[in-house]
């Protein structure tokens, strides 16, 4: 552990792990990854939450796994290692979720079993747990869960306010809106707008950090 | 030791893939009454739905208790009943339990559940599962039918995977709410409800309701399946209006007779 090399736990490159995922390396942003379930389960502010916590959860465990084994696994199967852990913790999931928030594990439905593709996770499995030590790895996987949770709840807050009228399944457009013509934009549930919503993100993200813009 | 041998790679694939496979089988145990729990008390709470005692309908803290017990208070009888009618009474966990297969239940057509469940007026309603496919995977509801068997009380449908928005909108009180008061049979013979494009169409019609816009798939398997799954159930519903039917007859004969010895009576 890095304890052992003297290096604080919280050290500066330790927090950039955790931290750099959150803003300037955003995955969905900036890599780009997990753009599909990022449009699935963004309609609803609660599914969104519980599907980032069990990505956040998958990544940490993989990423503290797979950098764990990291000297012992064979190069040649490296890939199917990975899948196997990564499949295991989220089949986890899924049972916990299945067994404590039946409601919402109906609402995310596949999505849940979908964590597994998520390109998140194996990118950061190849890029960093197989070379990183084990704590460091912990905190990309943490780190990347929830830049890739951040988004999504963004998401789901302008889709659920806009398409629902409602916040965590509150109504919170009062009536009168409603009584004066205001109508629930239909279009904002439709995955084809979460899309839109993530490239307005990103463009926000692009013009505050100039040196992301390609030339 | 080599890491590329395959000796290495086979050994260490086969013990990963044995320590997996006995975490999960042994989460998956562990964890499984309490799924099943959970699927039962989704499946009652739907029930309580149709008859207008769900969870939607009073605010309750405790979700999974209320339901056990207002399951417990409404639902006084349930049943089997095989395509020609005959029911067998069962108990509440069997028939609960043939819920988790129904396609293969509506196949057999030996035991298809009935719920009957005992209002607080008295009211007899029963409660019958519908089973059917929609655009993009398994559609099912309950509709809940007044002691006459033809009377609409109540419908409750819900969706594997439609579109959101769209063939999603079952789920919608609005929708479901279309069915109460509605009836199935015209003049004697089944008739089915049927789901009609465009808003306010059915208007008026007792046999019909509007179907979903922009979910016209979904709603044509709504309607198949309110055709098939309650066509399957007919000669019950068919068994219990004879029986009503002579209820009433031997009632009338009764007052018939007393009327008689009235008028004779008056007449001396």
């Amino acid at each position: 552990m890095s304890t052992k090399e003297k290096e604080p736990l919280f050290s500066a490159k330790n927090m950039n792990a955790l931290l750099g995922p959150l803003g300037r390396n955003n995955p969905i942003l900036v890599q780009v990854l997990g753009i599909c379930s990022a449009l699935a389960v963004t309609a609803k502010l609660k599914p969104a939450f519980v599907m980032a916590l069990s990505v956040t959860v998958v990544t940490a465990f993989a990423n503290l796994l797979i950098s764990l084994m990291r000297r012992g696994i064979p190069s040649r199967i490296r890939i199917i290692v990975q899948l196997v852990v990564v499949a295991a913790l989220v089949i986890l999931v899924d049972q916990v979720l299945k067994a404590f928030v039946y409601d919402i594990s109906k609402q995310l439905s596949v999505f849940v079993g979908l964590i597994i593709t998520n390109c998140i996770i194996m990118g950061r499995l190849e890029a960093f747990a197989m070379g990183n030590r084990p704590w460091p790895s912990f905190l990309d996987g943490i780190g990347n869960g929830l830049g890739y949770g951040l988004i999504l709840l963004v998401v789901a807050f302008f889709r659920e306010l806009l398409g629902s009228g409602t916040l965590w399944g509150y109504p919170v457009v009062p009536q009168w809106c409603y009584d004066h013509g205001y109508a629930n934009n239909g279009l904002m549930i439709l995955p084809p707008m979460a899309l839109i919503t993530v490239g307005i993100i990103i463009w926000i993200h692009r013009s505050r950090n100039k040196d992301l813009q390609e030339k | 030791m080599n890491k590329q041998s395959n000796t290495y790679i086979i050994t260490y694939a086969t013990v990963l893939v044995v320590v997996v496979a006995a975490v999960l089988s042994f989460a998956a145990i562990e964890l499984q009454p309490r799924q099943e729990a959970n699927v039962k008390i989704e499946k009652m709470g739907a029930i309580l739905g149709a008859i207008g005692k769900g969870v939607s309908d009073t605010a309750v803290s405790d979700k999974d208790r209320y339901i056990e017990q207002t399951f417990g208070t409404y639902i006084t009888k349930t049943l089997f009943v095989d395509s020609l009618g005959n029911a067998t009474e069962a108990t509440t966990e069997e028939v609960l339990g043939a819920l988790n297969d129904l396609p293969a239940v509506f196949d057999t057509k030996t035991a298809m559940p009935v719920f009957v469940a005992t209002l607080s007026d008295d009211a007899t309603e029963y409660v019958v599962p519908l089973t059917g496919k929609g655009l993009w995977g398994a559609v099912w509801g309950y509709i809940a039918l007044n002691d006459d068997c033809n009377t609409v009380a109540g419908a409750v449908f819900d969706h594997k995977s439609e579109t959101p928005g769209l063939g999603a909108e079952i789920t919608t009180a609005a929708f479901q709410e279309q069915f109460v008061g509605k009836r199935i049979f015209k003049d004697g013979r089944f008739e089915s409800i049927d789901l009609l494009k465009g808003k306010g169409s059915s208007a008026g019609n007792p046999y019909a309701v509007d179907a979903i816009s922009g979910g016209t798939l979904t709603s044509n398997g709504v309607k198949a399946m309110l055709r098939v799954c309650l066509g399957d159930y007919v000669p019950f519903f068919e068994k219990v209006q004879a029986a009503a039917a002579a209820a009433v007859a031997a009632a009338d004969t009764a007052a018939c007779e007393t009327t008689t010895e009235n008028t004779e009576g008056g007449a001396k």
